[in-house]
């Protein structure tokens, strides 16, 4: 048992009062992402209430519920699935979501997103101050607001208002984040209105004044938090400049905001914000310039901060108020705890990968790479429950999911040995996470947690061991169950006859177990093939990208795909797509375009990178020495970090 | 050495666009007829009206550059909207011999060039335009960064 740490982020952890809140820490749970569990007409789900209950336990003195739309026609409903607080049939739910968060000692806030531009998901158009065309196609064609409609939204926020604090919510929330309905009428960008709510800085900031003043008469004595961008980062495309967002965030405070949460960012940006390409701490500045012009006003703060010792030095240097914290808390729900132990070895960390957005954007239901369990709470099946009868377990790889299996099936009491060819703990991903130009630290965090959990939870590692027949008829009767995790290699069937030699695996580039030439030809422009490319041209590397498809990064994250293409882009990487490789010799390769032109690409080092395949031969070769055989990860199917950390969780579960 | 050519003169090159779209058919070979994009100097969205350069796909197949009055996003009759800064815009004209493509990708990069779409997704990639989107970098299903 780890015992509590004196005086470890005593600043975070300090206790504080807001109006008339005695709080247990400064840190605010935030509602950056609506989950999608929940039914199509906005009543929350037993899987929603699972969820909720698992966050309300986090340890955060103030919990932010996910922002519910207020409207009954859904123009400001921005998910398929998200919640809605338009009516009172709805509250019951809302009432449990208070009491848990009441019940684990936090101050509830309940926030009402209406997604203005982002919204009408249902529909077929979308709210927004003047008619200004979308950017991204994945939301609805715009209509103008007229001075009525607004008038009626105002209420509408009012009205979810309170009965967010009927269900015993002690207060509630308004977000301009990612350029919601608020963030539309501050933006230049897209109020281009000519009567009273456009125009001035004033004028635009009419529609929150009025938000501000209804919600809090019809909410009398209970706090309003608002979510303002310190910067849009839509300026370049005739957004508001920052100091614009800041005199708004001043009109907010004057106008009797209880919080401002300083956000950064629109979903159609054309920068980054949130994602693992974005250094932690690099919007701090943001928060801080806050704090300097309204010292009065609490302010609240985590874009892109995703850690408790930095977020605590803030604190201590008055950059900001509270820690407003959600992504993280979704990979860790015991993050606090074990930030508050000083255990931040065993915290499995955020890595950025978006997994969280990139599936909103395909309707579907958030889900995170590090936390298999994230949005199952209500399924039995995620829980890691004791196991009924304690075998003997070997996993065969030691790369995520073997790991991930591993320390679920030893936290269910199993005994466990890890068997792994390398010298160390993360088979292939370990050097793809080495070369990750975005961040290479947040996913090598994900090899240092295992080798972490396999020492706290006394998991057997026998490295340099490869496992083969000859050892497993050694090995006979001592285990019960044989996990194939080994990963994947290069399909080699794929490509070409080639000279003996003259081919690498990128796998192998990746390791450096092959040293590269100056001059590298890629063949495949995946996420593994770009990752290299990347890596090497970075390094002074002379690199050409050679793909079948017409597209490259077809199995990146659609979040990050653009990310790929960008850096492609800025480091002057040739990309050769639609192409097709006819030979593969010592001297380079010959390709064949779509119009089925030859040419010649001379080159010192070629590096295959295209579609890899299972290793699954010991499927075969162990059928008949063990009692139950299972596999999980790419040894099944070729995927990526996400589906082996799931599958290696779930099959840990259930040995 | 020649003056540079004005705004104006740069859309109305409508020979120098049509042999660009020429070469580049076969990114608009899946383009449905009547499918249009619209190419707006900045200074003209402000304008009453302004002039867009049009590319269309034509009832017979091949693509056909024209000018229109711009009168307002509501109205513009075009798929795809880009808006161009007077830098973009010339960038990629003096590229039209070249990769304009290209060009177009990388002033979208420098902020040169806006994108606006006026159909939703589903429609979008019925009607064709998806390889054309991704070609330029676009994040064609929408992307939280």
């Amino acid at each position: 048992m780890n015992k509590p740490v004196e005086n470890h982020l005593p600043h975070l952890f300090q206790k504080a009062s807001w109006g008339r809140f005695a709080l247990k820490n400064r840190i605010k749970y935030g509602a950056c992402c609506v989950s999608n569990y929940n039914e199509r007409e906005g009543r929350i789900t037993a899987r929603e209430l699972a969820r909720t209950e698992v966050i309300a336990g986090t340890g955060c003195g103030i919990i932010t519920n996910q922002g519910a739309y207020p409207d009954p026609l859904g123009e400001g409903k921005a998910y398929f699935r998200q919640v809605a607080l338009h009516d009172d049939r709805f509250l019951p739910e809302f009432e449990k979501i208070a009491g848990y968060i009441h019940d684990a000692g936090g101050v509830a806030i309940q926030q009402i997103l209406h997604a203005g531009r982002y919204g009408g998901i249902d529909l077929g158009y979308c709210v927004q101050p003047s008619v200004v065309p979308q950017t991204l196609p994945h939301f609805r064609p715009p209509r103008e607001l007229s001075r009525e409609q607004i008038h009626a939204i105002v209420a509408q926020h009012a009205d979810a208002a309170r009965r967010a604090v009927k269900a015993g919510f002690d207060g509630t929330e308004i977000t301009s984040f990612m350029g919601y309905l608020l963030a539309n009428f501050n933006s230049k960008f897209t109020n281009q209105r000519s009567d009273e709510y456009g125009g001035s800085v004033e004028n635009r900031g009419r529609f929150m004044c009025e938000l501000i003043d209804a919600i809090k008469q019809a909410t009398p004595g209970h706090p309003l938090v608002i979510r303002l961008n310190g910067a849009e980062l839509m300026d370049r495309v005739g957004g508001n400049s920052e100091d614009e967002c800041y005199e708004l965030m001043a009109l907010a405070a004057r106008r009797g905001a209880d919080m401002i949460s300083v956000t950064v960012g629109w979903q159609e940006a054309p920068e980054s914000s949130i994602g693992r390409d974005i250094a932690p701490g690099h919007w701090n500045r943001l928060a801080r310039r806050a704090k300097l012009m309204l010292p009065d006003v609490p302010i609240a703060f985590g874009v892109r901060l995703p850690d408790p010792e930095m977020a605590d030095r803030c604190i201590r240097d008055g950059d900001f108020d509270f820690w407003e914290v959600c992504r993280p808390l979704l990979a860790d729900p015991e993050l606090l705890q074990k930030a508050a132990e000083a255990r931040m070895a065993e915290n499995r960390r955020c890595v950025g990968s978006l997994n969280c957005l990139s599936r909103l954007f395909r309707d579907l239901p958030y889900t995170c790479t590090m936390n298999p369990a994230l949005g199952h709470e209500v399924e039995p099946e995620y829980a890691i429950t004791p196991a009924a009868v304690k075998k003997n377990v070997m996993v065969i790889g030691a790369g995520p999911a073997g790991m991930e299996c591993a320390i679920v099936a030893r936290r269910r009491g199993h005994s466990v040995t890890v068997y792994e060819k390398g010298d160390c703990i993360g088979g292939n991903f370990r050097s793809y996470a080495g070369l990750d130009l975005a961040n290479s630290d947040d996913l090598m965090s994900v090899v240092r947690y295992y080798e972490t959990m396999a020492k706290k939870l006394g998991i057997e590692l026998r490295l340099g061991t490869e496992v083969n027949p000859k050892l497993m008829r050694g090995l006979l009767h001592q285990f019960d169950v044989a996990v194939v995790a080994a990963g994947a290699r290069v399909d080699r069937q794929l490509l070409p006859p080639c000279d003996p030699g003259a081919l690498v695996d990128a796998l192998d580039a990746a390791a450096g177990r092959v040293q590269c030439g100056h001059r590298v030809v890629i063949l495949g422009a995946g996420k593994i093939g770009l990752t290299l490319a990347e890596s090497l041209k970075s390094r002074g590397h002379d690199v050409t990208l050679v793909e079948a498809d017409k597209r490259i990064a077809g199995d990146v994250q659609p979040s990050f795909k653009w990310r790929h293409n960008a850096w492609v882009e800025e480091l002057g990487i040739p990309c050769l797509t639609s192409t097709r490789v006819t030979r593969i010799a010592r001297e380079g390769v010959t390709v064949l375009d779509a119009k089925g032109a030859e040419r010649f690409l001379a080159a010192d080092t070629v590096v295959a990178a295209v579609m890899r395949k299972g290793n699954q031969e010991l499927f075969h070769e162990l059928e008949w020495m063990i009692d139950e055989l299972h596999g999980c990860g790419d040894a099944l199917v070729p995927r990526g970090l996400t589906q082996a950390i799931h599958e290696g969780y779930r099959l840990g579960a259930r040995i | 050495m020649g003056a540079a050519p004005s705004t104006h003169e740069m859309l109305a090159d409508l020979p120098a666009w049509e042999a660009m779209l020429e070469r580049h058919a076969d990114t608009f070979a899946a383009l449905q007829p009547g499918c249009g994009l619209g190419l707006v100097p900045k200074d003209d969205t402000e304008r009453r009206p302004g002039r867009m350069l049009v590319w269309t796909r034509a009832e017979g197949g091949g693509m056909q550059a024209g000018l229109r009055p711009f009168t307002g996003y509501k109205d513009c009759g075009v798929d795809i909207l880009f808006v161009a800064e007077e830098s973009g815009l010339a960038a990629i004209h003096r590229a039209l011999a070249d990769r304009p493509l290209g060009e177009m990708k990388a002033a979208l990069r420098r902020s040169e060039l806006f994108l606006f779409v006026l159909k939703p997704r589903d429609q979008l990639i019925d009607d064709g335009w998806d390889d054309f989107l991704e070609t330029l970098g676009l994040a064609f299903l929408g992307a939280c960064r």
